[in-house]
């Protein structure tokens, strides 16, 4: 399992330095368009479509990080200290609903995204799929943290470890 | 049959329920919002086009900006000409490094909009500025994550984007 985790960890730090680049590239569109429009009286027809599947794709993927990392904001109204039981079982609770999430969001995702393929942006013609693509590469992500960390939860085994960053306040 | 009535009572039961069971709140938002669908036959594709089309929006690009220029503050010296700024303006009142922390997040907090990059520039530059001059360690350090929270607040902020 631990090996596993780390394959899993490799594999998304190469997405999330795809999706750096992809903020440099959108931080350089932008900005080139701004400077062309004002300065040469000529935008980038493509210049609003591209960031803006940039957007989107850092976005979801930034949720799948947010999943690996613990990092979604949660309220804490039960008391801190429960029984490790009622512990547990809330652990237990949340890690298979993100589960469920991911199906959902893996399922429907792809399914959006084969209807996309029919339609096309206005101004690059790229198909509409690369809007929708990447819910299913997120969810994908989702549900094997997700996994991983219920595995955890269930053994109980050096939790601390496998989930390193146990945000629960 | 269906109920509007039940339909919000589920929708928000739920989304309270998820909450007080620890779960994230996006995915409270998202799994009530599921459960919701499923009670009122709308097809759960709907939720996810939404999804997207809710992140589809040219403004929100303001966010990434936003950071990116807090950061870009942070590292490139702003921050002590804007402490320095303050000191200049409050800075002979009494307790003034205090006031001056408060001001500065309130000015860089304005421009940049992010907490974070707000704390990490004013804050390392502050706090030990703070001890130096006697005061308390906490107080220091509660004085800037209050302000430096505070400072998002104010209008050029990407916060105010989301809303």
């Amino acid at each position: 399992m631990k090996k596993f985790k780390e394959g899993l960890d490799k594999v998304f730090d190469l997405v999330l330095y795809f999706c750096m680049i992809l903020v440099i590239a959108m931080v350089v569109i932008v900005f080139s368009n701004v400077v062309l429009r004002y300065g040469f009286k000529s935008g980038l027809k493509w210049g609003e479509e591209i960031p803006l599947v940039i957007v989107i794709w850092f976005t979801f993927i930034a949720m799948a990080l947010g999943v690996k990392e613990n990092l979604h904001i949660s309220i804490t109204l039960l008391p801190k200290n429960l029984p490790s039981v009622v512990e547990r079982f809330l652990r237990i609770f949340k890690y298979v609903c993100e589960i469920i999430l991911g199906v959902i969001l893996f399922y429907f995702g792809l399914k959006l995204a084969q209807n996309g393929l029919r339609s096309f942006l206005p101004a690059t013609h790229i198909t509409n799929a690369v809007n929708y693509i990447v819910i299913p590469i997120n969810a994908v992500f989702i549900i094997l943290y997700a996994s991983i960390y219920l595995y955890g939860a269930i053994t109980d085994k050096d939790l601390s470890k496998i989930s390193e960053v146990e945000l629960d306040d | 049959m269906i109920n509007v009535s039940m339909a919000s009572t589920i929708l928000i039961g739920t989304f309270i329920l998820l909450l007080v069971f620890r779960m994230p709140i996006t995915f409270s938002l998202f799994l009530s919002s599921v459960v919701t669908a499923l009670y009122l036959n709308i097809p759960l594709m709907t939720i996810v086009q939404r999804l997207v089309s809710g992140v589809n929006s040219f403004s929100l690009l303001a966010i990434p900006f936003f950071i990116l220029a807090g950061e870009m503050m942070s590292r490139g010296g702003i921050s002590r000409r804007l402490i320095e700024f303050s000191n200049a303006l409050i800075g002979r009142y009494r307790g003034g490094l205090a006031q001056v922390n408060i001001l500065a997040s309130m000015f860089f907090g304005g421009i940049s909009g992010s907490a974070v990059a707000d704390v990490s520039s004013i804050g390392t530059m502050m706090i030990p500025m703070m001890n130096a001059k006697g005061y308390d360690d906490d107080f220091s350090v509660a004085v800037t994550v209050t302000s430096a929270c505070q400072g998002v607040i104010i209008p050029p902020s990407h916060n105010m984007i989301i809303f």
